[in-house]
């Protein structure tokens, strides 16, 4: 036997046989298989359910003109936008302040800013049920200054519901607005000042067109969560408002209406990738997330 | 109001950042429509020289002042100083026409006599046809002319530059500091230019201010601060120098005899050291004559061996190991080389009394 006969024996390395690409494909599948089994198919599943209960057909997309379910969809969007527009507001000014700080600050006011991410959201919700409600800390210290006689409604109404939204929305507003005013060249400030703009001019001429990537991607980030919210409402809105996540789930927990939930599940799936696509038109999802 | 000759004036202008001192004291007088250039290494303080000037660094200590006025605690945006910053610092989002308009925007000036001045603005710097670009789709030569249209575009008392040309390659900056010349001379503006690179400073200014560690080493025209540089750093930093360290042995009127290595060498000198002072000469590669067969008639002569040589083209640079003052750099003109460069080869060496020059020793 001839010596390239005895190499040939030899079994050929695994990323040889495989290629390059499929090594990682083979570190991936794990996770593919557990997203099929546990998320796609259950997914179909919802979709499937949509049309085929309590009768097959489109029975219960014909729903969405009735009065009930109007409501909600308004209720939810208005509740987003609103939540939307504070959470950007707000991350806007603090974002802003951070890329503007010495790095040592910087570090505090991340850890301020990321420090909530770590606490369940349930606890963060029933946090601002002692705070908001008519005896709650809020109340009871405006009462004490005198400011005004009765308790205010801070809950149980769509106010209280987005107050505990835009709390839980800040960081997912202020990381990638942060990420993006990184990406700011500070001399550009420099010479629209040396150009004759003052302080405010620099900014609404150069840096807020600059930031405007930041403000449209963390703006439809924080719209699509809020969009399928669920704990949150649930908790500040005390069943008085729903939201659809709740409506979803009185619909098939409470009332077994399992046709009308699992359309209600696919029409806000189907709005969440119709503002996914059309944000990957506005902005490089990988450069708003950091990938690069 | 009467005609000044006299517009930008430093008084005792400092900056210091905790402890170290970045500019020390520096007193300034630029003259209207000059071209000064402050030249220095990276560390100098010219930048936050600069910077001062334009309004973005606040001084420690000092003044300064416009067309007499003192402007120091005028913010940037009030003092309507033209600015030509590194890397040009173009904005992003808006086209060439609208980069230079800005300046006239934000003054709130009427749109057809915005439109009249950024086209004339646009003119100035040959840009024609490219206002509706982005400065992404611009090379770095263009962008540099973005830079100078929307500086000049509002009529600014004066203009500062800030290493304008050192994103560029060698070929392109040659072409634009021609440009920037005959712009300063078409404008008439004074203008005030930052830079490291020495040729860029002798080729365009009137007046050349060298900077050292915070402090102005030496101010002159460009000419004169390469003939004639005060100090060793000047000497060094504005083309190359061999140093001779040597003793005075005896001094009358106009030239001195020293002695260095043990042998006594003249300098041509009008205010002549003390007798038995330490003196450190200056003499540039290019002044020292060699020869192959036959000693040079200078009135300083030395003999030594080539230990390197290389070509350039138009000169050859060459290395010359000698026993009385050790290596001397020599730099002949190759069409006047009379002998083939060998390593090894025994030259003779001579200069003159006034090719050399007595400079202040300021590296101890």
């Amino acid at each position: 036997m001839s010596r390239t006969g005895a190499v040939a024996a030899l079994p050929r390395p695994l990323h040889r046989r495989l290629g390059t690409l499929g090594v990682y494909w083979l570190f991936i599948l794990p996770a593919v298989l557990l997203l099929a089994s546990f998320y796609f198919y259950p997914l179909f599943g919802v979709l499937w359910v949509s049309v085929a209960e309590p009768k097959p057909g489109l029975g219960n997309y014909a729903l969405l003109s009735s009065a009930a379910v109007e409501r909600v969809l308004l209720t939810t969007a208005r509740i987003s936008a609103v939540t939307t527009a504070v959470t950007i507001v707000l991350g806007y000014a603090v974002a802003y302040a951070l890329v503007h700080l010495s790095p040592r600050a910087r570090r505090w006011m991340f850890l301020g800013v990321l420090l909530p991410l770590w606490i369940s959201v349930l606890a963060r919700a029933f946090a601002w049920l002692t705070l908001l409600r008519s005896e709650g800390v809020v109340n009871q210290l405006l009462q004490a200054l005198g400011l005004i006689q009765e308790p205010l409604h801070l809950m149980w109404n769509e106010l209280g519901i987005t107050i505990g939204m835009v709390h839980y929305m800040l960081p997912y507003a202020i990381l990638p607005l942060y990420a993006n005013m990184r990406g700011i060249d500070a001399r550009l400030l420099a010479a629209a000042r040396g150009l004759g703009a003052t302080r405010l001019q620099a900014f609404a001429r150069v840096f807020l067109p600059l930031s405007l990537p930041g403000i449209v991607g963390a703006g439809v980030l924080v719209f699509i969560f809020s969009l399928g919210f669920f704990v949150t409402p649930a908790i500040l809105g005390g069943n008085r408002i729903l939201m659809i996540a709740q409506y979803i789930s009185i619909q098939i927990l409470d009332l077994v209406r399992w046709g009308l939930g699992a359309m209600m599940a696919t029409v806000l799936m189907a709005a969440v990738l119709t503002l996914m696509a059309l944000l990957a038109r506005i902005v490089d999802f990988r450069r708003l997330f950091g990938a690069h | 109001m009467a005609e000044l000759k006299t517009e930008l004036t430093l008084r005792g202008l400092s900056k210091h950042y905790g402890s170290t001192l970045a500019v020390d004291a520096v007193d300034l007088s630029i003259g209207r429509g000059e071209f000064v250039t402050l030249l220095g290494p990276s560390g100098s303080g010219k930048t936050t020289l600069l910077m001062m000037i334009a309004g973005f660094v606040e001084p420690s200590e000092g003044e300064i002042l416009l067309d007499g006025r003192p402007i120091t605690p005028l913010p940037p945006e009030r003092r309507e100083f033209g600015m030509v910053f590194q890397g040009y610092a173009l904005f992003p989002h808006l086209s060439v026409a609208d980069n230079v308009a800005f300046a006239l925007k934000v003054r709130g000036i009427a749109r057809d006599e915005i439109e009249r001045r950024v086209a004339e603005a646009v003119a100035l710097v040959k840009l024609g046809g490219l206002e509706r670009r982005l400065p992404r789709e611009l090379s770095g030569g263009q962008q540099q002319r973005v830079a100078l249209a929307r500086a000049l575009v509002f009529r600014p008392h004066l203009l500062l530059l800030d290493e304008p040309l050192s994103a560029l390659d060698k070929k392109l900056r040659g072409e634009l500091q021609v440009e920037l010349k005959s712009l300063h001379q078409r404008v008439g503006l004074t203008f005030i230019y930052v830079t490291h690179d020495q040729e860029e400073a002798l080729s365009m200014s009137d007046r050349v201010a060298i900077l050292h560690r915070g402090k102005v080493v030496q101010i002159g025209s460009p000419d004169e601060l390469y003939e004639r540089p005060a100090t060793r750093f000047v000497a060094d930093f504005l083309g190359r120098s061999n140093f001779i360290r040597g003793r005075v042995v005896e001094a009358n009127g106009g030239a001195f005899r020293y002695t260095a290595g043990g042998e006594h060498f003249v300098q041509a000198d009008a205010a002549a050291p003390q007798q038995a002072s330490d003196v450190l000469i200056a003499l540039r590669p290019e002044k020292i004559q060699i020869a192959a067969d036959r000693s040079p008639e200078t009135a300083n002569t030395l003999s030594g061996r080539i230990e390197r040589w290389s070509y350039h083209g138009t000169n050859f640079q060459m290395t010359v190991a000698t026993e009385v003052l050790g290596p001397l750099q020599v730099q002949v003109p190759a069409w006047r080389c009379r002998f083939e460069p060998k390593d090894g080869l025994a030259v003779r060496l001579g200069w003159d009394a006034d090719a050399s020059i007595r400079v202040g020793d300021d590296e101890a």
